[in-house]
């Protein structure tokens, strides 16, 4: 069948995969065709699949808008001057300061636009760590079970019992970072247990299910079974959970720039924002700095909603339950938790 | 019972092990609460020109924050905790020169005041919204609520919070821009010291009726709809119970319960949003105290406000954790069951 | 088939004795989806009677429509399934004078009419409709109870919901618990978890007949039972029939299973009747080739392995169904005019009629081996 159709599509690929032996078959299969089917299964089938759905369009767009600030639009707008324009100028009347200027006449504009690198880079940071320990905790705890399972549920239940805002704030206080990657790292230390838990229990379930101990008679190795069946299971999971640790970091960094706790060396939406609040008396006199503040605000609400849109949408599309609604023949099978809070 | 003694000495474990992993953390850094304190007051000294005695400062410094550098820290964590659980002894705050357990006692209930109202809000509306969604499945009531619900998600609560701020409390004078009560007013039952309080709690009540009301209608639309397809309701439908029952007792009460843990959990989450609320509108609970000491170094008022938090959170999930057998009957003791 | 062939019109005739007591009577009954692959037909123009007391079984396989026959005759096919056609439900007649009969229980009220159209009811008289006149044990039974509710508060609701009298009906449930040999107390104040299947079984079926309504759809109720936990509800089925004058409506995959219960028995194939018959005579003279091939499918001790076939093919899709005789692809001795030509239900005996061309053929040629114990009561 492979050699009669070398550029199947998906579909036939599958069939071919599970008509035939499937070692042969990847002997037969030439590596750039073998990458080429990889990359359908895994990216460009997923893709396809979250791309028709609403939210994840428009979510999607909406992070690569900031992606794109983040790192072209830095290149294109030049950093923001003190003394470039006069101050405190109002939105949208020179056109050279489109979003007006804040006390020191810079335009605000440019420092939201170079402020994203620095979000980035922390909401990067969180998802790294967060997303990180939690696959490494949860996966290790589900597969091995017993005593190492107790020790690091343990551990998550001692990391969820500590209060995340004031825990971070102490931190915050303690070490005083500056770096944006170790002020996303402080910041998404609490979001790690739920996640990590939630994973462990998926990779308890698909552990006993029938293929994977299949894969594990045929004598299939761990890490393969891991990579080959539970990866592919628990990848949108996984991306669903980066997105909210991407708007938990971004939410919390700012409201801890915005009340002070976090000391600042470059510009960043909550350091506007503080700045607008503290020299610029921006919420108590909104009529000469609110624009100071109200852009940042913005900007903020922009990014998560993009990235909650983003998320929502992704749920929905992997949500196997959801997918079984929505076909014909299917019925309604009764695995799945809470959508998620 | 045996469960129930058991989870109780876990929660007061994690609780210990929580404190203790925040004092090692806060005594192994480098330049940790004594070193910072003595930093401060011999760059004041300088500052005035005086001689530093650095031993003498040094002692002072141990005697402000209660800590002895020579002391391994296991041991002078059993004596907090300690002088805690025997005396309630908190030390003496460094910043308001007031003994710890007074300022933090006189702030909680403020706090929780502001906590507990967002939270019945929020929940309230969360479940109601979510419920009402899922009833209307697939209409353009529901995908409107949806696209609401993703914005109020999407919106952080202190934006809101600042919104509001500026608007109704600078702009219009609806309500006051800070603090707990009208300062005029005497404190007591009377109507003006009363309705002050009400309309100094407005505002942060409705920043954390965000919080509470955030993302979760979403989750609990879901859960609602998988309880509406369920074969106990459509029994229900036709042995013609009113809609209202089947709204209450049937789909509300069910979707809940995957979704119960989690709000206690909310709980916890929202005794934490509230340090930044507190901050926004000069409100003065445990909160903005934690930040102010956290800010100026104020060791012992740091540890205690986090005791206060950390014991809210173990709180709220031990309780979750018992009570969830009185609303799921299928819940025997809990022993297996996924907590989190 | 084509839409709105009119297939079965000339069957009713033959059907309808005037002697006959008629308490629901199907007409051209047809359940339609809107599905993406185009509109399915899951119920197709079916005409059946349903005799006041008798036990009439319907047996069909998955996805024959039986589920969707037992929904239409309470008007509670579920969205998006659009039910069409006829149900006329008969109320027991009335004292001679007219007067209200005494034994009103719930709020609905059919005094005065001699025939209710089921599907032209308000919202309102069906909530009263159902559960007082036509009740239902649903397929699943496990999930029928609230999970977070105890069985008594079910009973409570249901009585509360029709205005019956509560003390009255509970009596009334004490006397249907002892019949389906159930402890009232330790049933009614558990919760349904607490309950094995079969006890949940039991209580739904007493739930069933709180109202005591005349007529019981019951939806493959003894599916996920042990078999002899089917054996003694099908047993007190009859007993729970004699001593409350029920009517009752079977849907099953099982036909052996009804064997000794039914009165009747109707075969679904298809979304359609292919062959409708008083018991024995079915059992032991299937007409239809579809009736004989499921009664050879069916493993008996006395029969050995040989005799004992599937059925050949698969069952039809409802998006698709084939022309002429739904059951043609799969039939041995189907013939050019099958493909074509959708035959009606004709008599085939005495009270006992099939959809079939060539009955006698396919009782010479297919044959099969009964279990003797089956047809036994």
């Amino acid at each position: 069948m492979s050699e009669k159709t070398p550029k199947s599509d998906g579909g036939v690929t599958q069939e071919s995969i599970f008509g035939t032996d499937e070692e042969a078959e990847r002997r037969r299969t030439p590596p750039a065709e073998r990458a080429r089917r990889a990359f359908d299964f895994y990216v460009a089938t997923p893709f396809r699949v979250a791309w028709s759905d609403w939210r994840t369009r428009i979510g999607g767009a909406g992070v690569l808008f900031y992606l794109l600030m983040g790192t072209v639009g830095v290149v294109l707008v030049p950093p923001p001057q003190i003394n470039e324009g006069p101050y405190y100028l109002k939105p949208f009347v020179d056109w050279s300061m489109p979003l007006g200027t804040d006390n020191l006449g810079q335009g605000i504009f440019k420092a939201l636009v170079h402020s994203t690198p620095a979000m980035m880079k922390m909401a990067l940071a969180g998802i790294v760590f967060s997303v990180g320990v939690a696959v490494l905790v949860g996966m290790i705890a589900g597969y091995k079970g017993g005593v190492i399972d107790t020790i690091l549920m343990t551990m998550a239940d001692v990391f969820i019992t500590l209060p995340g805002l004031p825990l971070i704030i102490v931190l915050a206080a303690i070490f005083s970072p500056k770096e944006p990657f170790i002020v996303g790292t402080i910041i998404a230390i609490d979001q790690w247990p739920g996640l990590a838990r939630m994973l462990r229990s998926q990779v308890l379930a698909l552990r006993d299910e029938d293929f994977v101990e299949a894969a594990r008679s045929i004598g299939l190795s761990t890490p393969t079974i891991v990579g080959q069946e539970l990866v592919p299971k628990v990848a949108p999971f996984v991306l669903i959970s980066a997105a909210g640790a991407a708007v938990a970091v971004i939410f919390q960094s700012v409201a801890l720039y915005f009340i002070g706790v976090l000391p600042f060396s470059s510009l960043n939406w909550g350091v506007m924002m503080q700045l607008a609040y503290r020299q610029g008396n921006a919420v108590a006199a909104p009529g000469r700095a609110g624009h100071w503040l109200l852009f940042p605000l913005l900007a903020i609400s922009g990014v998560s909603f993009s990235l909650i849109l983003f998320s929502q949408g992704l749920d929905r599309v992997f949500n196997p339950r959801l997918l079984a609604r929505h076909s014909e023949t299917v019925p309604e099978d009764e695995q799945e938790d809470a959508g998620g809070l | 019972m045996n469960y129930y003694i058991r989870r109780f000495a876990q929660a007061i474990v994690t609780f210990v092990v929580g404190m203790f992993i925040t004092f090692a953390l806060y005594r192994l850094v480098p330049g940790g609460p004594v070193e910072q304190i003595m930093q401060d007051r011999i760059q004041r000294m300088q500052d005035r020109g005086q001689q530093v005695d650095t031993r003498q400062v040094a002692e002072m410094a141990e005697q402000l924050t209660g800590i002895n550098p020579d002391q391994p820290i296991p041991i002078s964590f059993y004596e907090w905790l300690r002088d805690i659980v025997l005396y309630q002894d908190f030390g003496e705050s460094i910043l308001f020169q007031d003994p710890v357990f007074d300022i933090l006692f006189r702030a909680m209930p403020w706090s929780i005041f502001l906590s507990v109202y967002g939270l019945l809000l929020g929940f309230t509306a969360t479940i109601a919204v979510g419920v009402f969604m899922a009833w209307h499945e697939g209409t353009k009531i529901d995908s409107g609520l949806t696209v609401f619900v993703l914005v109020m998600r999407s919106i952080p609560y202190y934006v809101a919070a600042i919104v509001m701020l500026s608007v109704l409390a600078f702009q219009w004078g609806i309500f006051p821009t800070g603090g707990r009560a009208p300062p005029a007013a005497q404190p007591g039952f009377n109507l003006e010291f009363m309705t002050g309080i009400a309309r100094h709690a407005a505002l942060p009540i409705a920043s954390n009726f965000i919080v509470g009301f955030a993302g979760g209608a979403i989750g609990m639309r879901a859960l609602s709809v998988r309880v509406i397809g369920a074969d106990y309701l459509r029994s229900a439908r036709l042995r013609g119970l009113s809609t209202n029952r089947i709204l209450s007792r049937y789909l509300t009460r069910n979707s809940i319960l995957p979704i119960y843990t989690g709000f206690m959990l909310g709980i916890a989450g929202m005794f934490s949003s509230n340090v930044i609320t507190e901050v926004i509108f000069q409100y003065h609970g445990v909160g903005w105290f934690l930040l102010e000491a956290a800010v100026n170094q104020d060791y012992p008022l740091v540890m205690a406000a986090f005791v206060f938090f950390s014991g809210i959170t173990v709180t709220a999930i031990m309780v979750a954790d018992f009570t969830y057998g009185l609303i799921d009957p299928r819940a025997g003791t809990g022993a297996t069951r996924e907590s989190f | 088939m084509a839409i709105g062939q009119q297939n079965q019109t000339t069957g009713d005739d033959e059907t309808d004795d005037a002697d006959e007591d008629i308490v629901m009577e199907v007409r051209d009954a047809r359940v339609q989806f809107g599905m993406s692959r185009g509109q399915a037909w899951v119920l197709n123009d079916v005409d059946m009677d349903v005799r006041r007391e008798e036990i009439l079984a319907i047996v069909g396989e998955s996805g024959s429509g039986k589920s969707m026959f037992a929904a239409a005759l309470m008007d509670a096919v579920e969205d998006p399934g659009h039910l069409s056609g006829d149900v006329t439900y008969y109320p027991r007649e009335t004292e001679d004078d007219g007067t209200p009969s005494t034994d009103q229980i719930g709020s609905y009220d059919a005094v005065g009419d001699d025939s209710v159209d089921v599907l032209d009811m308000s919202d309102g008289e069906l909530q009263s409709f159902r559960w007082e006149e036509v009740s239902m044990v649903f397929q699943g039974a496990m999930n029928s109870f609230n999970p977070t509710m105890k069985i008594k508060g079910h009973f409570h609701e249901t009585i509360q919901a029709h205005n019956a009298v509560l003390d009255e009906r509970m009596e009334h449930v004490r006397d249907l618990f002892e019949a389906l040999h159930l402890d009232p107390d330790r049933v009614m104040n558990s919760y349904p978890h607490e309950l094995s299947g079969g006890m949940k079984q039991r209580a739904l079926i007493a739930l069933a007949l709180v109202l005591e309504p005349e007529v019981l759809v019951m939806d493959e109720p003894t599916a996920a039972l042990d078999l002899l936990m089917q054996r003694s509800i099908i047993s007190m089925l009859r007993e729970l029939r004699d001593e409350f004058e029920l009517t009752i409506v079977f849907i099953t995959h099982d036909l052996p299973l009804v064997a000794g219960l039914s009165d009747r028995i109707g075969v679904l194939y298809a979304f359609e009747f292919v062959e409708v018959g008083e018991t024995r005579s079915l059992l032991k003279d299937a007409a239809h080739p579809y009736t004989r091939a499921l009664l050879r499918s069916v493993p008996s001790i006395d029969s050995d392995i040989d005799s004992m076939q599937p059925i050949e093919g698969a069952r039809p899709d409802p998006v698709n169904i084939p022309t002429g005789c739904s059951f043609h692809p799969r039939c041995p001795i189907a013939d050019d005019r099958c493909e074509i030509e959708d035959p009606d239900l004709v008599s085939a005996g005495e009270d006992h009629d099939a959809a079939c061309f060539y009955t006698d053929q396919a009782r010479s040629e297919l044959s099969y081996i009964l279990d003797h114990g089956s047809t036994e009561d």
